[in-house]
This record gives C-alpha cells, structure tokens and sequence, in this order.
C-alpha cells in the first residue's frame, strides 16, 4: 500500500476548513504542519499501522472541531437558545397535527376504536424533528449574522459554506419529511373515516 | 518554590504542554515529542486536543508564539515556536505544588508502593 502525503494532506486541510475562522487563521498552518511531521515520522519508523494512525489523527482533530464551535457559544446563551427552538418547535407540531387528531376523533367515534397515540406521537416527532432542524437556519438567515449561535451547527460559520454540513442536514430533512409524508399517505383513509381502513 | 497561579487545578493536555515548555521553546510536533517523552508514552495527543489547549493557553497568557523559523533537526520549512510565559511558569509551579501535596498525603498513609517509599 502506497502512501500519499499529498492526498492525504488535502484531505487534512480540508478537514481543518471545518474550525472556526479565527482559529483557523491563527492554528491552522501549524496544525498543517504538525499533522504532516507526525504522518512523515509515522511511514518512516515502519510504514505500519499508517492507515489507522491518520484515522486517529482525523478523529482527534474532527473532536477538536466540535469543541472549538461549542466554545464559541456562552453556556448560558447556549441553554436559552436550546429552550427556545426546543419548545418553539414542540409548539408548532402539535399545533400541526391537531387537524389530523380532530378529524381521526370525529371520522372514527363510531368505530370503537382507541385513540392511536403511537401513530400521532409519531407523526408529531417527525414534524419536531424538522423543526428542530430548520428553525435555527432559519432564524440565522433571517439575522443575516453568520456568527449567532442558536445552538445551530453553523456556529462561527455558514452551514451553505460547508457542503458536508449541507448534505447531512439535507438528508436528516429528507428522512423526517418522508417519515412523516409517508404516515399521513398511508393513514389518510383512516383520518376521513373509511372502515376497515389499516 | 513559588506558589502564586491559578487556584483551579490544570487540566493534563496544559499541564504537559507547559511542561515541555518549561525546558525551551518549541513548535508544535517538539511539543507532542516532549509530551510523549515526559510522561514515558503514556501520554499522546493529537492535533486536536494539543492545538485546543494551545489557543486556550495563548487567550489565558499562559504561552505566547515567539517566532517562526527552520527546525535545524528537521526540514527547512519555517515552523511557529511557542514559549511559556512568566503566568505560565507560575501555573505550572503552583500545579506541581499541588502533586507534591498529594504525594506528601499518600505516602504519610502508606499509599506509595514501597519502590518509591525513599522519596520524602
């Protein structure tokens, strides 16, 4: 197995584009070129174990990336953000599930049948999901201020420069949108009062 | 031996780096090297964790970058020093006073094991 320094190197750098701005400018070379003494003295002493060491070195430096971010957020700011996304978008859930749970009482008080708390709690922490997710995008963009920390990832940089952060976020939606698109589509019947609807 | 610093204790990355420090200025791989040698390899960091504390310990004024120049033992490729400051050397102190305080309380309970029982 052959090895790259200079694909792997890449790799690094691109990593660390992932610190916030100010520790970037003022660590990152450095950072740059400890990781690549350590990856020289690494193939030089035997060339083993090259591959999970620069894993290691990735994981160490990827950790150090979340810190770095959550440090830039007061921990009491930090808290009031997270109450106020958190229970804003429990509000709004269940504000938009309660049509679906008058029309499934009122469509089905003839059919005997229990209320389905899985189904709605279900329903409901799809819709808290994406919420919890958007809100802070949102309220971000809004503010026009790249640097607010609303407990978003985005803290001390914007999610749409980092397309890995872009493609994450992008499926988490993707995954709680289907879940609850596909919950409504298949119990629709249910909900205008069709028997013998499951 | 002073005993001014921080009354919090350091957290083990600071503590090793301003050890490393204590004997010289030295960049960043230096300082993993030195850390690794310190403590007989039990102790290793990354980039992450040593760069971390480094801009921690560069807010508190702890260690400050003195110059940037070759390594004359590796490649020419001009490197950022780092050097322990008069805050620094006070913090480090005042930790290893602490240790010594604790090393004093195991062994009046018979805690060291008797390789080390010479050490007052």
């Amino acid at each position: 197995m052959s090895h790259n320094l200079d694909a792997v190197r890449r790799l690094y750098i691109k990593l660390l584009s992932l610190y916030p701005p100010a520790f970037r400018e003022r660590l990152g070379e450095s950072m740059q070129q400890t990781f690549d003494d350590l990856y020289r003295e690494r193939i030089s002493q035997s060339g083993q174990g090259v591959t999970r060491f620069v894993a290691w070195l990735f994981l160490d430096t990827a950790v150090g990336i979340i810190q770095e971010h959550l440090r830039l957020i007061s921990p009491g700011e930090l808290m009031r953000a997270l109450l106020k996304i958190t229970g804003l978008s429990a509000l709004i859930s269940v504000l938009f599930i309660v049509p679906f749970a008058i029309m499934e009482i009122f469509n089905r008080r003839e059919f005997n049948e229990g209320f389905p708390y899985m189904l709605f709690f279900a329903l409901w922490f799809n819709l808290f999901a994406i919420l919890l997710i958007l809100l802070p995008i949102l309220r971000s963009r809004r503010a026009g201020n790249q640097a607010t920390a609303d407990a978003a990832p985005a803290a001390g940089g914007s999610l749409f420069t980092h397309p890995l952060k872009l493609v994450i976020v992008g499926f988490l939606l993707f995954t709680f949108a289907a879940g609850w698109t596909s919950l409504v589509i298949d119990q629709w019947p249910c909900f205008i009062g069709v028997p013998v609807c499951d | 031996m002073s005993s001014a610093g921080p009354d919090h204790p350091l957290t083990p990355a600071v503590f090793h780096i301003l050890l490393a420090l204590s004997s010289g200025e030295r960049h960043g791989y230096a300082i993993m090297k030195q850390v690794e040698a310190d403590s007989q390899g039990k102790v290793t960091m990354g980039p992450g964790t040593l760069y971390g504390s480094l801009k921690r310990m560069l807010d508190a004024g702890l260690v400050r970058e003195s110059d940037r120049r070759a390594d004359p033992e590796m490649d020419d490729q001009r490197r950022i020093y780092y050097q322990i400051t008069g805050v620094g050397a006070q913090a480090l102190a005042a930790e290893l006073e602490r240790y010594q305080r604790i090393v004093a309380i195991a062994h009046e309970r018979r805690l060291i094991p008797s390789a080390f029982s010479h050490v007052p």
